[in-house]
């Protein structure tokens, strides 16, 4: 079954302009000017139940407008959006309790309030039975080990802290599918990789559909097994991690210390990335260039050590973003 | 139903946490007052009894009555909340929660304003035996009328101002107009009664929400009569379906060209 279907799909902006200076403010109030932009162009996509998916793209890409429509939070211009068979524009209310949301960059919690009373908030606007909250409660707090602040107002915790919290607001009336938009943002690697793992394991046990957008690379190779990658508001790569790194990974970084200063000149298949003093660092195109053709060029009796590495998933984003393929 | 309820709860609690910072209030609330009395006791010193039909005590219950409802009143939830919601797209984030805004925000004001008001009808009460003694012919029937009254009085302040706040949706500050209905609440209701203002003035006020906000349950009290009380309902009645119908009006068109863009 599909949890998530999207045909067609856009969204325009009018955003207003303004002239520089006093003029243009004055002028803006009287005659105000609105440039058309078009956030989402065109976009077709389903996802499966159970899937993790990426969902990625440079700032501006049209990503989080993308979410906040699949979430019922925007109006779509054109096109059709089906969440579980609910339509997110006519059935917002149904959709709510199907869908748990987790924007990284905002906050849903009461923050004068301590993290349990804002669970029981959000159990009870969820009308679920009290007994039923109790016992989601102490199963989370168990997981992310909240006992040390479970009573502390949240104004007063930790950045990585409140993020748990936020999560498990969102997770208290056992939604299908979990939007997390940017859900690490700012977070250190010791509570990312806690997310991760809970993700990973509400996923596991529980079949939560999981749709995430992330500028970490290691969110997204950890988790997920999909990736669709937007850029200027339309999809330009939806395959699996396995193909990403299938296709994009015919290139190897070949990094060596030398024992005494060589000089290169660069062939086809293979490019000098850094040559400073005796540490030299090479790309290799496998299909033009083999590692032991590298090897050669740099002399093996001159080589004191060597690392083969694949191109980083960063880089390798970082070239689709850029429409360079490699 | 019940959710709304939970949404009192826990705005209750969540009041509770900052109440400490109220004793502010109440030292504004009390310097106001003082000013006030002062200048009414030095018009009444020259041998009047009677200024345009008011006594003096009820004159001073008259102002004190008024300003229950506008310090009382004045939590933050019907107007920077709200405003600040629109104007940072949060609310955007609001609309897809199992409950309707609208609804969740009155619910929260009244919890908010349920604490500010008990609190500053205490000290009215106390202020108001100093410097005026218990209001003269105030009996059971008069308590029992002014509960309802007083009820809708607050639940109308909080509707016109969430009702002001939605204007953020078109204009980049509601603030100024939130200003403007504060300053016309408090010359044509809670500082004079209409009494003191030409006919042609007391008539128009008559049929905007100042009359359900502070003249009329603040008359009521001083002056009872099942009459008032029957008009200050009616027009107390018909002021919330009115606003009402414009909130959830202006709401939805206003969500719908909700724009919120970027992360």
């Amino acid at each position: 079954m599909k949890a998530i279907e999207v045909n067609n799909l856009s969204k325009k902006f009018k955003i207003k302009q303004k002239e520089k200076g006093l003029k243009g403010s004055l002028k803006s109030i009287f005659k105000p000017k609105y440039k058309e932009k078009k956030a989402v162009n065109n976009i077709s996509f389903n996802v499966e139940k159970g899937e993790i998916i990426a969902f990625i793209g440079p700032n501006g890409a049209g990503k989080s407008t993308t979410i906040k429509m699949l979430t019922g939070i925007l109006y779509p211009t054109d096109g059709n959006i089906s969440i579980m068979g609910i339509n997110p524009v006519r059935e917002r209310k149904k959709l709510s309790y199907k869908i748990g949301t987790v924007f990284g960059q905002k906050e849903q919690l009461w923050i004068h309030l301590t993290p349990y009373d804002n669970f029981k908030f959000f159990g009870a606007i969820y009308d679920i039975p009290e007994s039923i909250i109790e016992k989601r409660i102490n199963e989370y707090k168990s997981i992310f080990e909240l006992d040390e602040f479970i009573n502390t107002p949240v104004r007063s915790l930790s950045l990585g802290q409140r993020m748990i919290c936020e999560i498990v607001a969102s997770l208290i009336h056992e939604p299908e599918i979990l939007f997390l938009d940017e859900p690490t943002i700012g977070l250190d690697p010791v509570v990312k990789e806690k997310i991760r793992v809970f993700i990973k394991r509400l996923n596991k046990e529980k079949k939560t559909t999981i749709f995430l957008t992330s500028h970490d690379v290691g969110d997204i190779e950890k988790l997920c097994k999909r990736v669709i990658i937007v850029n200027d508001g339309h999809i330009v790569l939806d395959d699996s991690m396995e193909n990403l790194k299938y296709h994009y990974l015919n290139k190897k970084i070949v990094e060596a210390k030398m024992n005494t200063k060589i000089n290169l000149d660069e062939e086809d298949g293979i490019t000098i990335l850094k040559d400073k003093d005796y540490n030299l660092k090479l790309e290799v195109d496998l299909t033009k260039k083999s590692i032991s053709d590298a090897i050669k060029l740099l002399d093996p009796n001159k080589i004191i050590d060597i690392n083969i590495s694949n191109t980083p998933l960063e880089t390798i984003i970082s070239s689709i973003y850029q429409g360079s393929k490699k | 139903m019940k959710k709304y309820f939970h949404v009192m709860k826990t705005t209750f609690n969540d009041s509770l946490q900052y109440a400490s910072s109220l004793i502010f209030r109440f030292i504004g609330f009390s310097i106001t007052i003082s000013i006030l009395v002062s200048l009414w006791s030095f018009l009444y010193k020259d041998g009047t009894s009677i200024i345009n039909g008011y006594t003096f005590n009820q004159m001073i219950w008259y102002l004190l009555l008024t300003e229950i409802i506008t310090f009382g009143s004045g939590s933050k939830v019907a107007t920077d909340e709200v405003r600040d919601c629109i104007k940072s797209g949060n609310i955007a984030y609001q609309v897809n929660k199992p409950y309707h805004y609208i609804i969740y925000i009155i619910f929260k004001y009244l919890a908010d304003t349920f604490i500010r008001f008990s609190m500053f009808l205490v000290i009215a009460t106390i202020l108001g035996f100093i410097f005026a003694g218990p209001i003269e012919n105030f009996n059971i029937i008069t308590l029992l009328s002014a509960i309802p009254v007083y009820a809708f009085a607050v639940l109308i302040t909080g509707l016109v101002k969430i009702l002001i706040s939605l204007s953020s949706f078109w204009v980049e500050d509601s603030k100024p107009f939130q200003m403007v209905y504060n300053k016309f609440v408090l010359i044509f209701g809670v500082f004079f009664p209409l009494e003191m203002f030409p006919k042609i003035v007391g008539k128009i006020v008559r049929f905007s929400p100042i009359y359900g906000v502070s003249y009329g349950p603040a008359k009521l009290v001083i002056n009872f009569s099942f009459n008032i009380l029957k008009e200050i309902l009616i027009s107390q009645i018909l002021t919330i379906i009115i606003v009402l119908t414009l909130i959830f009006f202006i709401y939805g068109r206003g969500v719908k060209k909700l724009n919120v863009n970027g992360g």
